[in-house]
């Protein structure tokens, strides 16, 4: 038998196969370079990029938490400008799709950033991290509420031609409501979950252990929540999913794709393993190939369609 | 390059006072090791590439012995702190190990340099495979111990069976001078001062806890020494990607604040650079 064919479409984002690195893991992709050909990756989403650099929070940024993590970076990173000056033209020497994340204050920023990736050559997508939990303006105001996603959403979508992608917070009363205001404002793609949020304390000082108090929880301890809410939201959109959280193994992944995503994003497991993305795609095509299954596609939305009855069982 | 290694544990030797030195080798005869650098650091875990639950990160630890030892296998020296170290205390001979290493950048120390090695408790991990290193270019490295009592010595033992000149001082005053070890560094830069050859071509290293690198960074700016602080730090991932172990920086007085990695822009600095 040949091999399976891996690749997916979603919206106007094509990607070799269904796994790409989820933001702020992989650094701007050159950080992963010297532990794996990112060529066999679907994709790579580099780190929240603001209008201006950002040094992020102080230190203590990170904890270990039963089977997760916790972190609370303040989403440090270069600045749009060093990334599409310094860090894209030696990514696109790479034959992997690149998605910008993209982080703003206020809508307007939100839309000039969008304006500044679509004029840069060798960008496929845009993702708003319109959820990121860890700073005081940004991030969670916009992800909570349906009309702030919404006039986001509208803004970016009136700012570039490339397929928007919206990543949705967990930390809602109802995804769906936020789902639904994304998708009427013009995404294209919508990616869950962003972390959730937690909180670890050090009994011995009596303090939390991360010196921004809480932080985002990652990592396999999320898993079966996220693909619940992956599983959720296929129900009540319609548009391509992307399916986030605690990721390790090829058949985490097909969690995620028979859940209803078209694709998913490697985060945590790239920190224990720096080639973990690239082994859950060939986890993938051996679980293909083991089960008859030639197209990948075949399994999206898997778990989320009624059940069939079973061959040679009538109804009744 | 970094290489993410699948070794085996040839041995675990429980040194007392918590502390072991783990030895492991390559699973397959065929795997040839990186070579490394003093001060470089390795991230391990137990147990099969695809990871564990329990822990779920690596953690990192300093390669305790020489690049190239004959017998092809690699060292950490460690004391149990935490979850990851009581678990690894645990592994036997023969145990799967998840190995990620060389990373970070060692000791850049300029040719000549007399090297003033200033160890507080396990620090001494990342600064015994220097001493090592100076003594076989010819070199007579200082090593200065400070721990919170005598038996805490495990740290420093195979230092100094090696043959390195070793001065101790313990916070209780059971082993060496009774104080802290940037204390006995004060001390001897005063007389060194005072000396034939003044503090020329000294250089401190340090690796210890905050505090201690603190003082001892402070001492030896007080001489006009210069210091490279080894920092250690809560790590997810080692190689640059987390952006969760960042130290702050200043380039000089009154220059911004910059929050640098340890694990790949360290972990070793310029100790007047950290914001301590």
């Amino acid at each position: 038998m040949s091999a399976p064919s891996l690749a997916v479409r979603l919206a106007g984002l094509s990607l070799k196969n269904p796994v790409m690195t989820a933001s702020g893991t992989s650094g701007y992709g050159l950080d992963l370079i010297p532990h794996v050909d990112i060529a066999r990756l679907g994709g790579i989403v580099c780190k929240s990029l603001s209008l201006r650099p950002r040094e992020g929070n102080a230190p203590t940024r990170i904890a270990e938490t039963p089977a997760g993590m916790l972190n609370s970076i303040g989403l440090q990173n270069i600045g749009i400008d060093a990334f599409i000056e310094k860090a894209l033209p030696e990514l696109r020497r790479h034959d992997v799709a690149i998605v910008a994340n993209i982080f703003g204050e206020t809508v307007d920023e939100f839309a000039r950033l969008a304006a500044r990736v679509d004029a840069a050559e060798g960008v496929s997508g845009i993702e708003l991290n319109i959820s990121c939990p860890n700073t005081d303006r940004g991030g969670i105001e916009f992800g909570v509420d349906p009309e702030a996603t919404a006039r986001v959403t509208e803004a970016v979508r009136r700012a570039t031609r490339l397929p928007v992608i919206v990543k949705l917070s967990p930390n809602v009363t109802d995804i769906t409501v936020i789902a639904r205001a994304a998708r009427d404002a013009g995404a294209d793609i919508l990616s869950l979950v962003n972390t959730f949020v937690g909180m670890i304390i050090d009994v011995e000082t009596r303090r939390p252990v991360l010196s921004s108090g809480s932080g985002g929880l990652s990592g396999p301890a999320i898993r079966p929540m996220a693909v619940h809410l992956v599983h959720k939201v296929a129900r009540a959109v319609s548009l391509p999913l992307i399916g986030i959280g605690g990721v390790r193994t090829g058949e985490d992944a097909l969690e995620f794709l028979m859940a209803g995503a078209s694709a998913v994003e490697v985060g945590t497991a790239t920190f224990t393993e720096p080639a973990a993305a690239a082994r859950i795609v060939s986890e993938i095509e051996a679980w293909c190939g083991a089960h008859g299954v030639t197209d990948v596609k075949e399994l999206i939305g898997a778990a989320v369609r009624p059940v069939a009855p079973p061959p040679g069982v009538s109804g009744g | 390059m970094p290489s993410d290694l699948s070794l085996r544990i040839v041995s675990q030797a429980d040194l007392g006072a918590a502390h072991f030195l783990l030895t492991m080798r390559p699973d397959s005869a065929g795997t040839r090791l990186p070579r490394w650098d003093p001060g470089q650091f390795a991230m391990i875990t137990l147990g099969p590439a695809s990871g564990t639950n329990d822990p779920l990160l690596r953690r990192p630890f300093s390669i305790f012995n020489q690049p190239g030892s004959p017998e092809g296998s690699v060292q950490i020296l460690y004391k149990i702190l935490g979850r990851g170290t009581s678990l690894l205390a645990r592994a036997r001979a023969g145990d799967a190990i998840r190995c990620l290493m060389p990373l970070g950048n060692g000791f850049a120390t300029a040719p000549g340099s007399r090297l003033l090695l200033v160890a507080g408790g396990i620090g001494s991990a990342s600064l015994h495979p220097l001493a090592i290193a100076d003594r076989q270019r010819g070199g007579h490295p200082l090593f200065l111990y400070g721990c919170r009592t005598a038996s805490e010595l495990a740290g420093v033992r195979a230092t100094r069976d090696a043959g390195v000149d070793v001065l101790v001082s313990t916070d209780d005053g059971s082993s060496g001078e009774k104080g802290y070890v940037s204390d006995l560094l004060d001390a001897f830069l005063r007389r060194e001062a005072d000396g034939p050859h003044g503090l020329e071509g000294w250089v401190v290293c340090a690796c210890g806890p905050t505090p201690m690198m603190k003082a001892t960074a402070a001492v030896a700016a007080h001489h006009g020494v210069p210091c490279l602080a080894s920092l250690e730090s809560p790590m997810a991932c080692g190689f640059g990607v987390c952006v969760g172990c960042v130290v702050g920086t200043r380039s000089g007085p009154g220059a911004p604040l910059r929050y640098r990695r340890i694990c790949i822009d360290g972990p070793v600095f310029d100790a007047a650079e950290v914001v301590w």
